[in-house]
């Protein structure tokens, strides 16, 4: 089983899952959250996953087909 | 009369996770919203997007409710039915449950209750909204009933005023992860089916093969990319395909559309691959369309396939595309290719993409960059906004070019297509929502629905609002097919177009 991911709210220490994303550990009521760094994240931005490490994502030149 | 369901598996889910929860010794009633439209042969096809208002009730919303018998309170239907009055929907789907059951069928009294509920719609309800437009638009209303037991389900729709008021629902595809697909009137294979996928039984078991019969396919563009990947349709053995395409074959097509020979030049694509599949899957059931996608009867053509399959040649076709596969609820699968540089630094390059309406990001909210998105949106806008946008330097004008394109590159694209579909269909692996293949790098990247489980943007308009629009929200086409009139709800018209082809 992965080991669980340390994290902290507002000060407070918390272990989660390592597959946890922001919108399963803040209240629902939390419309955005400010990161250590001082990074403003929206809610919209709760839910989002990073695209793989790595990969190439501008593919819109990739678009011929006739 | 087929009537096809697209519903979202993740809203099933909920259905029956309230319905059928263990332990649970009564039967429940609950409601959804949804949408209907019909095709011009007289289909219908029921959209319930991931979103679709669905209305639980609390116990005190019953005046009984025992083991095999529910009913809601007057008052609590009256106020769900005001409700519903007020909005764009024009389905009302009841769902009860035989909790008792593996598998059921309607019952007798659920004939009787479905009757007397729809007689209140016909009688009560409809002169109502005639009467009082202030409570929601008058319009024609759609009153669907499904019946849940503990392993599947059966749906019908009801309509009083009919010699046979029960009109059964032959399919529901459940859009999920991978796709679902209860059929009630399933056929078996025929016989020279078997034997012609007896190659492909190991990895794609025989309740999969009969699935793939039963899916309907709309190939949208039968180009270079399109001639290869009807072919490996046929081969895999989907049931239906429909192709989509105004253009005619030239000479300069033939280094690459499958099949093509010089005394084909000069005809129309779709139409020359209709002939060309029909002689080679004499089961399967094709039609050609040689108009362009943007017409509106073409729109609705493609809305009634249970799968989109795409080899486009352009990005305003996507966008159009994207936006359908929300609005009706159909999974939408894309391929494309570019050939890069010259002699020592060419590249061949191919890329797939999927969109699962409701569970998976869409081309306008993904984190992948599919298409250019001011380019797409300008050449849908109106002519006095295009003009504004580019003065502002939202646009670039880009000049039209010749590409470079080639069998084998188009092939590759096709291979990482259908075999992503049929993973889809078959459920191998988790499924690709991006795929990116580089020959001169050696690059295979491979994001899906493990590595990479993106969702849909709660903020993208098309993921929500559009979601489940069906044919009440107009298309984005590109401006020389559109000209706008007033948006009126329930009444199918909104665009008119400038068809060619």
């Amino acid at each position: 089983m992965a080991k669980p991911k340390p994290i902290m709210i507002d000060g407070e220490y918390r272990e989660v899952s390592p597959n946890a994303k922001i919108i399963d550990i803040v209240p629902k009521d939390v419309n955005s959250i400010t990161s250590y760094d001082g990074t403003l994240i929206p809610k919209a931005d709760f839910a989002r996953v990073d695209v793989p490490h790595g990969f190439e994502t501008n593919l819109s030149a990739i678009n011929k087909g006739g | 009369m087929k009537i096809t369901i697209n519903m979202s598996a993740t809203l099933m889910e909920r259905i029956n996770t309230h319905h059928l929860a263990p332990g649970k010794r009564f039967e429940s009633l609950s409601y959804v919203w949804a949408r209907v439209v019909h095709s011009p042969t007289g289909s219908i096809r029921v959209v319930i997007p991931h979103n679709a208002p669905v209305l639980f009730f609390a116990p005190d919303c019953f005046i009984s409710q025992s083991a095999g018998n529910v009913r809601l309170a007057p008052e609590v239907l009256n106020g769900m039915l005001v409700k519903f009055a007020a909005s764009s929907f024009n389905c009302l789907v009841n769902v009860h449950d035989h909790w008792f059951d593996a598998h059921t069928r309607f019952s007798n009294a659920d004939d009787r209750d479905d009757l007397e509920f729809d007689q209140y719609l016909r009688r009560s309800f409809e002169p109502m909204l005639v009467k009082h437009p202030h409570i929601g638009q008058a319009r024609a209303i759609y009153n669907l009933s499904i019946v849940l037991a503990q392993k599947a389900c059966d749906a019908r729709l009801i309509d009083s005023r009919e010699s046979s008021p029960f009109q059964p629902v032959n399919t529901i595809n459940l859009i999920g992860g991978h796709f679902g697909h209860l059929n009630t009137s399933r056929k078996e294979l025929q016989q020279m089916n078997k034997e012609m996928f007896n190659r492909q039984v190991d990895f794609i078991p025989a309740d999969k093969q009969d699935l793939l019969t039963d899916i309907n396919v709309a190939l949208v563009g039968c180009g270079g990319l399109g001639s290869i990947l009807a072919e490996d349709l046929g081969r895999a053995g989907f049931g239906e395909v429909d192709l989509f395409d105004d253009d005619k074959l030239e000479l300069s097509n033939l280094n690459r559309w499958q099949g093509g020979m010089p005394g084909d030049v000069g005809k129309f694509k779709a139409d020359l691959l209709a002939e060309r599949m029909r002689r080679m899957f004499p089961h399967m059931r094709v039609k050609a369309y040689a108009r362009s996608i943007y017409a509106e009867r073409i729109e609705q053509a493609i809305a009634f396939n249970d799968i989109i399959v795409a080899g486009l040649d352009n990005d305003e076709a996507r966008f159009f595309l994207n936006r359908l596969s929300l609005q009706y609820s159909i999974p939408y699968f894309d391929s494309g290719v570019a050939i890069t540089g010259c002699v020592d630094t060419t590249d061949f390059r191919s890329r797939y993409f999927a969109v699962l309406p409701g569970v998976t990001a869409c081309t306008e909210c993904t984190g992948f960059k599919l298409y250019d998105k001011e380019q797409v949106r300008d050449a849908s806008a109106d002519e006095a906004t295009a003009r504004s946008r580019r003065a502002a330097g939202y646009v670039m004008d880009q000049p039209q070019v010749t590409s470079p394109s080639v069998y084998f590159v188009n092939q590759r694209a096709s291979s990482l297509l259908v075999q992503e579909l049929l993973n889809y269909v078959c459920g191998w692996r988790a499924t690709a929502t991006t795929i990116l293949e580089s020959w001169r790098n050696g690059v295979f990247q491979r994001a899906d629905r493990d590595n990479f489980p993106e969702t849909p943007d709660p903020e993208c308009p098309v993921c929500s609002y559009y979601a489940g629009a069906a044919d009440v929200e107009p298309l984005p086409r590109p401006r020389p097919f559109l000209k706008q009139v007033p948006i009126n709800l329930f009444s199918k018209p909104h665009t008119q177009e400038v068809h060619h082809g």
